[in-house]
């Protein structure tokens, strides 16, 4: 009998393959139709809650979401401009899922959701010739109007912030700067910009828009990614 | 021939490659550092920032980004620029009609309307 070539032998087993990341992903439409029967076009950004002990990374978050939103087509409400409102209001620290303050988001200021955020984690952690900063957060998209979660996922995201050097201890003190450096706005403002190109359709305003209902995306509406720097 | 080989890849890969539709720069980081250290060098530094992306966004033929001409409109206003503030503002909801509700608030809250 004659033997099979190998890569004859592999083809079963990439086809279960195929078949079982099926199972964990699912088109976007399906997941979050209400993003595509009622589209909302204008968000308002709500100061993220942080539940982390990283004092900077409620300001780390409330100030790269517009970008990370406005880049996937939607009217975000100007950020500062919202926040100084909702302290004036007494509304900057509270949670803000009261139907009635909903609906006079929409009433008052156009706004057809409002964005929660959640940080769940800022982990940063150093060892020898490697450091890493893992960014957990949860969002949601609220309607303003049927006052119902539209859209909502949670990322987790770990930067590698280990050195390219060749030489190890060039490595070691390269790795060492770079966790121990005190800026790390530009970690957040791209962990934003990826979680929102993985899992939120295109907004009104943006090239694509409509383009991305077939789209996969994971069906328990959570995503691990890694972003090397 | 390799080398030409490489050249049409290159080529062929910037073409593929999609710029954005919006162009922020870097006022994210500045109304970041503005936010955190308050102080006027850093606010100084935002204004400049967003009219870098002011002007920037016109060479390009793009809308400024949602939202920003709006705070730079509240910059303005807290130096008691009220006329360009307003100037600013009318910009805002031209450029993005959504803004309407907001910038009508605005102009009534700030005494800016005509």
């Amino acid at each position: 009998m004659r033997k099979l070539p190998p890569s004859l032998l592999l083809l079963p087993a990439l086809l279960l393959l195929g078949a079982c990341s099926g199972i964990f992903n699912r088109t976007m439409s399906s997941v979050y139709p209400d993003m595509y029967a009622n589209q909302p076009t204008s968000i308002l950004v709500l100061p993220p809650v942080n539940n982390t002990t990283a004092a900077d990374a409620r300001e780390y978050f409330s100030c790269s979401l517009a970008e990370a939103l406005g880049m996937r087509g939607y009217y975000i409400l100007p950020v500062e401009t919202m926040f100084n409102i909702l302290r004036d209001e007494g509304l900057y620290d509270e949670r803000n899922n009261d139907p009635a303050v909903l609906a006079n988001f929409r009433k008052y200021f156009g706004a057809d959701a409002v964005l929660y955020t959640v940080i769940e984690k800022w982990d940063k952690s150093w060892f020898l010739d490697s450091g890493s900063l893992t960014i957990q957060a949860r969002f949601a998209l609220i309607s303003t109007s049927s006052f119902e979660t539209i859209w909502d996922y949670g990322s987790t995201i770990r930067v590698n912030l280990g050195s390219e050097s060749k030489k190890f201890l060039v490595k070691l003190i390269e790795s060492a700067v770079k966790t121990a450096m005190e800026d790390y706005f530009p970690n957040a403002r791209e962990a934003n910009i990826l979680t929102f190109e993985k899992a939120l359709p295109y907004g009104k305003y943006h090239p694509l828009h409509g383009s991305d209902a077939e789209k996969w995306v994971n069906w328990d509406k959570a995503g691990f990614y890694e972003i090397d720097k | 021939m390799k080398a030409r080989a490489a050249l049409l890849l290159c080529l062929l890969l910037s073409a593929c490659a999609q710029t954005s539709y919006l162009y922020y720069g870097d006022s994210s980081h500045a109304y970041y550092k503005a936010v955190k250290h308050a102080t006027p060098q850093s606010v100084a530094d935002y204004k400049a920032c967003l009219e870098n992306v002011f002007s920037e966004s016109a060479r390009r033929q793009q809308p400024v980004p949602p939202g920003l001409y709006c705070d730079y409109a509240m910059l303005l206003v807290s130096q008691k620029d009220y006329a360009s503030a307003r100037d600013y503002l009318l910009r805002e909801k031209s450029c993005w009609p959504e803004s309407a509700l907001l910038v009508d608030y605005l102009l009534q809250r700030y005494e800016l309307e005509p």
